[in-house]
């Protein structure tokens, strides 16, 4: 085993048992879990077997496993930007909705002492 | 707050004002509007202080969230506690004139229209500055594309919303993207609508307080973003 792979599998196993941990706490849902383990365990195996991804590139119509790799590593990318810009303007509007929640009550039991 | 003379109530967001806010609810005042509605946005200073030996009623946010929250925050408490036939949004740094509330409440009261937009690019001429009329224009064109609707300003917070419009409007930015969150809410909710020409006059004061114009650019980005998103 090269140290690349090494240090790839090491990173990968701490990745997914940080993800197990988080699924432990409920604060990852099984969804985000699974889907985890299969985008780490997809690092591995392109790591482990790199001809895997000349033959995605080939079936892709692109001419080297790596221009596949670094497509897919784009278009997985943009999509956690996504997810992460969704949940962080949900918060966003819980949060103002707290604050205007808050404001209202407080006034009222300012006017009611 | 006064309810018995009149239903028509004005809606202050303010954040650290307390050099101005005294002055802009003496003159409503003067000029016979009581019901005024200081929404103290988590301001550091003595704005709610101020406001509140002024006279006027104060709802303060515990932080800081915004001009598009502060009128949601008042609209919503208006319309809970009292039952305004007119809600004027006015703002905080002494660049609307109270001497334009009786043509923008007009078109309300005669029915004439659900909610009455506030133009600076009518007969009355505001002092704006090239630049800023530059892209005040640029977020008009922007604006019609986008909520489909034929405006000369979109993003003027003087306004006065009816009853239909003070119930069936919703504010979803809590920032300044809120203007756009109205324009497209007449759209969705087919309200009937009005331009009135409005005198904006800015100081340095206004100048310092109010929309940078590379404001406008973040804001254009994230109204994108909500429609690409939505």
């Amino acid at each position: 085993m090269t140290i690349l792979k090494a240090i790839t599998t090491i990173f990968v196993l701490f990745a997914i048992s940080r993800a197990y941990l988080r699924f432990k706490d409920r604060t990852l849902s099984i969804f985000s879990f699974v889907l985890w383990i299969l985008i780490w365990s997809l690092a591995l195996v392109f790591v482990f077997d790199p001809n895997l991804s000349n033959l995605i590139a080939k079936a892709g119509g692109l001419g080297r496993g790596a221009d596949a790799m670094f497509l897919l590593s784009i278009i997985l990318l943009f999509y956690l930007i996504f997810r992460l810009y969704t949940k962080i303007d949900s918060i966003d509007k819980n949060l103002t909705t707290l604050v205007i929640e808050l404001s209202k009550e407080k006034h009222k039991i300012n006017h009611k002492e | 707050m006064e309810t018995k003379n009149s239903s028509i109530y004005i809606v202050i967001p303010a954040y650290n004002e307390e050099s101005k806010i005294g002055s802009v609810i003496a003159d409503l005042k003067t000029s016979g509007y009581h019901n005024i509605l200081i929404v103290n946005d988590g301001s550091k200073d003595n704005t709610a202080k101020i406001a509140n030996e002024a006279g006027a009623e104060v709802l303060s946010h515990i932080i800081n969230r915004g001009q598009g929250s502060s009128l949601r925050t008042g609209i919503e408490y208006l319309r809970e506690n009292y039952k305004p036939d007119v809600i004027i949004t006015f703002d905080a740094d002494g660049q609307h004139q109270v001497s334009d509330i009786p043509n923008l409440i007009e078109p309300i009261l005669s029915k004439k229209a659900d909610i009455a937009l506030g133009t600076r690019f009518g007969e009355k001429k505001s002092n704006v500055s090239i630049i800023k009329k530059i892209v005040l224009k640029i977020a008009v064109i922007f604006t019609n594309i986008i909520s489909n609707i034929h405006l000369t300003d979109t993003h003027n917070g003087l306004r006065a919303l009816g009853e239909n419009a003070i119930w069936k409007i919703e504010i979803s930015h809590r920032g300044m993207e809120h203007a756009s969150d109205i324009i497209d809410e007449i759209t969705k909710k087919k309200l009937t609508y009005i331009e009135v020409p409005v005198k904006i006059v800015y100081s340095e004061y206004s100048k310092m307080k109010g929309q940078k114009t590379s404001g406008f650019i973040k804001m254009g980005l994230k109204l994108l973003i909500k429609k690409l998103t939505q």
